[in-house]
Parts: C-alpha cells; structure tokens; sequence
C-alpha cells in the first residue's frame, strides 16, 4: 500500500466547496463521467496498462521529490480514477478532495510520461477526467475556478472586458511609438493575414509583451490585426478546471473573431 | 488547446493557428526581421510542453536563438523529452498556497538548466517564463529568463526609415 505524506494547505476551493456534497451528488457525478463521457477510451487505457512503471522516470515530480513512488504517474491514477472505479463511485468528501489534489496540483499533464510508456498511454487525458470529475463537483483551486468564472463573464482570463482591452491597444500603440517611428497596431482589420490572439496578461500587466509582438511586426511589415470585440483572449482556463462546457465556447470565441475578421492565419500568444 | 477544436465538431482546427515561435522562425528564415547585435551571454531554452511536445516545434526555437546568439548550449535531455516545467495546465494560476508545489517539484527543471552554465534562459511560453524566474530566486542562482519575442526586440535591426530621432539628439 502506498503511503501518501502531504503537506496540509488550506485553499477555500477544496476546503468549502466539499462541504455542500452529498453522496449520492458525488456517485452520480462520477459514474456520468466515466460512463458516458470517457467509456471506451477509458476502459482501453485501464485494461492496456501492465504497471510496469516505465513513467515513473518520466515525471519530474518522481524525481524532484527523491523517487517518493506517491509521485509516480501509475501511483496518481491509481489513487484516483482505479479507486473511484473500483468503489463504484461511493467515495465520501474527504477522498473527493484527495482526488482533487493529486489531479490539479500533482500533475503537469506534461504528458511526458506518455512518451515512455510502452502502449502510449495517454497519462494527459486521464488527469483530465479525474479535473473533469472534480470540476464538475466544483472542488478545485479557488484562484483557478475564479479564472474559470472569469471567462464566463468578461470572456478573458484575468477579468480584463472588452473596453479595457481597446484602451491597453491606444496605450500600448502610444508607448512603441517611441521606438519605432509611426508604428501602428490595427485593430479590427478585415482580410488580414495574420491575426494574433493576446495571452489575457497583456492586457493586464504584462503590456510589455504586446509591445513586443507589434514591434516585431511592424518591423517585419506585416499585414496583421487584433479583434477590438470579444474572443481576443486566446488563453483558456475553463479547459484546466474542467468545465468543458466553457472551453468550448471560448474556443468557438476565438474562432469565430477569426471569421469575423477573414483572417488567412490565427497566431497565438504561446 | 487539448482536443478543443475537436470537442467542438472540426477534425481539424477551421483557421490555421500558429504559434509565435513559428513565425519568428519564419521571419529570421525570409529575413523579414534582421539580426543586428547578436547576444553575448551564455544562452539556453525551455522547450515548453505546449510547443514543443504538442506541436514539434523544437528545431524551430532552437534555430531562432542560434541566429540570435552567439554561444547557445542545449539542454539534456531535450526536444520532446524535455522535462516540464511544474507550471503547466493552470498550476501556475494556484495562488500563494500552492506555490510550494512548483518550488519543490521544480527542482529538476532547474537543476537541468543551471547544468548547462547558461546565464539567459529563453522561453517562449508565459508559465514556463515566470515559473522558471520564480525557481531562479527560490534556489538562488545567476540566471535570468527572456521571452522569444523579448530576444528579437532586443537583437533585431530596426530599419532606418523606422527608427525615432531622439529629442536630445535633434536639439544638439
């Protein structure tokens, strides 16, 4: 039996949230999501793996924390997704909020693992299922469910609207003028080559790094533009706590500024 | 972007995205973007996971710093086994109470990179840059971390139609 010794962090998110849960809101929860949404691919992985511990070596966690085998990637699915699969799903809070902890704050989804793995096991998507299951529950880091609100309601990240971000664009267009002569940063352009989505933070406070890329591009002389309207924000943070049903749509945000604007290319921030 | 486009019903993403340092690499490629004053300092990078793993873009980062700096040295292990670095898919976003979980599970991260005696780390994606920063003053090391696009601010030719002439200069 492997023996879990963790630090005791108090985080609002776990801690408050498992409180208004119920049982039977837990089993429900957890067999709708591994029984309608992950079913076959799930069972493949679970019946394909043989423990053999080839990814133990892979985590940087293992290694960081001297070879604790807690920190193994087979060891976190283990603790998670075989157990709640092997209780049926009748777990009470206090696991939940294990499970919790081992898929948000234990696992990088790097899938790193997955490349040593000798079935090609996607370690990746079922860290995602244990958040998806946590997320659904809303057990997860409060700073991380608030970003998570946060696109719900502003569609960006880091509570930065609509308004806000045209007026960082005249900020910013102000500031490299100081650098490079007449430089523009056109916003709104229809037909463009490229349109480059922003990470939210440089709308916020990492404005530097939009000067950057509009210096680059002006520099470069490229025919390229920002949406003014929302779906800017090309970041996601919904994907990370699990709420698909918000991930999707701020994919389709993103993608359908892209549309909007006829743009032959959509970079990214990262 | 884990299956996004997918889960919404494309096989394939509708728009062509890119990654920034795609189209670095094609600017210094076509020489849109001129290299000036290369850097001086002992460089290396982070291979994000996103970038690298995901999309391959490995070879790419590497042969925008190689025309940026003069004395690059890799990482071991590197490309799509490199390790990750602890801030990936939201940890970064945790708050005060879980940073101990990238400080102490970072550890690998930045014993690989102060291996190779580098003194600017380059790192195109946001977590990886302040995770790696963060490490740096945790474990107390003479490292600093730089954005791709940082780099080519700092080195690239600024044509001279574009350039600013100083107030001082003009009222010599």
């Amino acid at each position: 039996m492997i023996k879990m010794q963790r630090k005791t962090v108090t985080d609002q998110g776990f801690d408050e949230t498992v409180k208004n849960l119920t049982p039977e809101k837990i089993e429900k929860t957890i067999n709708y999501v591994l029984k309608k949404e992950a079913a076959a691919r799930l069972k493949a992985y679970v019946e394909t793996c043989v423990h053999c511990g080839l990814c133990n070596e892979a985590c940087h966690f293992y290694l960081s924390y001297d070879r604790d085998p807690s920190y193994s990637p087979v060891s976190k699915v283990r603790q998670t997704l075989w157990d709640m699969m092997k209780k049926k799903g009748k777990v009470d809070a206090e696991t939940l909020k294990m499970y919790a902890r081992i898929g948000y704050t234990e696992c990088n989804i790097c899938r790193r693992c997955s490349m040593y793995c000798p079935f090609g096991i996607d370690m990746g998507y079922l860290m995602i299922l244990v958040r998806r299951i946590c997320g659904l529950l809303k057990v997860a880091p409060l700073y991380l469910q608030d970003q998570g609100y946060s696109h719900m309601y502003t569609y960006s990240q880091s509570w930065v609207a609509q308004d806000d971000w045209v007026d960082t664009v005249q900020f910013v267009e102000e500031e490299i003028r100081m650098d490079i002569k007449n430089a523009r940063i056109p916003l709104d352009k229809e037909g463009a080559e490229i349109m480059y989505s922003p990470h939210s933070l440089e709308a916020k406070f990492k404005t530097n790094l939009l000067a950057n890329i509009a210096k680059i591009m002006n520099v470069a002389k490229i025919d390229w533009t920002m949406p003014s309207f929302d779906g800017w924000d090309s970041t996601n943070q919904a994907m990370h706590v699990g709420d698909h049903e918000t991930m999707g749509m701020v994919e389709r945000m993103h993608f359908n500024a892209g549309f909007k604007l006829k743009v032959k290319k959509i970079v990214t921030s990262e | 972007m884990y299956d996004g486009s997918r889960s919404l019903g494309w096989k394939e993403p509708p728009i062509t995205y890119l990654q920034p340092t795609q189209l670095f690499y094609e600017f210094v490629r076509d020489g849109k973007i001129k290299i000036a004053n290369k850097l001086k300092e002992p460089v290396t990078v982070q291979d994000p996971c996103s970038i690298v793993r995901n999309k391959g873009l490995g070879g790419m980062l590497r042969s925008v710093v190689k025309a940026a700096c003069e004395d690059f040295r890799d990482v071991k292990p590197r490309f799509e086994h490199n390790f990750c670095c602890t801030a990936g898919s939201g940890v970064i976003n945790y708050g005060p109470p879980w940073k101990f979980i990238r400080m102490e599970g970072g550890r690998t991260k930045i014993e690989q990179l102060h291996a190779t005696g580098a003194k600017i780390v380059i790192a195109p994606c946001h977590s990886c840059h302040k995770t790696i920063e963060e490490l740096i003053a945790y474990y107390k090391l003479d490292m600093h971390v730089m954005f791709i696009s940082e780099l080519l601010v700092q080195t690239m030719e600024i044509p001279e139609d574009m350039q600013v002439v100083k107030p001082e200069k003009s009222e010599e």
